[in-house]
């Protein structure tokens, strides 16, 4: 969806840049859980953990970078409404899968997908908006 | 906030793209604004005052303001 929007004409090139920087952090964040499932060594896998905390917080950066530059106020808007929304599906995500994972039988999710379900409900949710201003 | 941004453009022979463009934001914000669903800043209802050579007041309206005039 990040893809798709970096090369969308409708963005402006400010807005456009920052859609790529952020899903440039976004593979980032893809190839670590690429390297934890597949046939990694195990020191590297252990260096790896500690990468997904890089990602995330040049996220904040970008994401804050992008506000303070975005003229357009109501856009501005929507793209504080739909973190918010990121935000919290990610927290309910959270609950929900502790909750399934607390069975030991259960399936047990790597807290690397809680930036998966923020992206794709800021995604969703920012999307949702601009169909409804149009 | 109701406003006769839509009577004003009318009168211009403007679309929407193109208040858009002379404002420097987005179709969608131009849109919000018109149908009462966002109220924008302070510099941008005094960029649409003097795009439309107009005082605030002319182009926006508080609600339940009608009337009031005079008061």
């Amino acid at each position: 969806m990040v893809f798709f929007a970096c090369r969308n004409r409708n963005f402006s090139p400010m807005q456009r840049r920052s859609l790529a920087k952020f899903g440039s952090l976004m593979l980032l964040a893809v190839a670590h859980w690429a390297a934890e499932h597949g046939t990694v060594a195990k020191s590297l896998v252990m260096v790896l953990d500690l990468l997904p905390a890089f990602p995330i917080m040049m996220m904040i950066l970008v994401v804050s970078q992008y506000l303070t530059r975005e003229t357009d106020e109501f856009i501005r808007l929507l793209v504080m409404r739909s973190l918010l929304w990121g935000i919290g599906a990610t927290m309910v995500a959270d609950v929900v899968l502790a909750a399934v994972g607390s069975d030991p039988r259960g399936l047990h999710f790597s807290v690397v997908f809680n930036i998966d379900v923020f992206v794709v409900t800021v995604g969703v949710a920012m999307r949702v908006q601009l169909w409804r201003a149009q | 906030m109701k406003n006769r941004l839509r009577v004003l453009r009318a009168e211009r022979n403007w679309s929407q793209a193109d208040l858009a463009e002379r404002l420097q934001v987005s179709r969608q914000s131009v849109n919000a604004i018109e149908t009462g669903r966002f109220d924008p800043s302070l510099p941008l209802a005094f960029k649409l005052a003097k795009l439309f050579d107009a005082r605030i007041e002319e182009i926006f309206e508080a609600e339940g303001e009608e009337g009031t005039e005079g008061i």
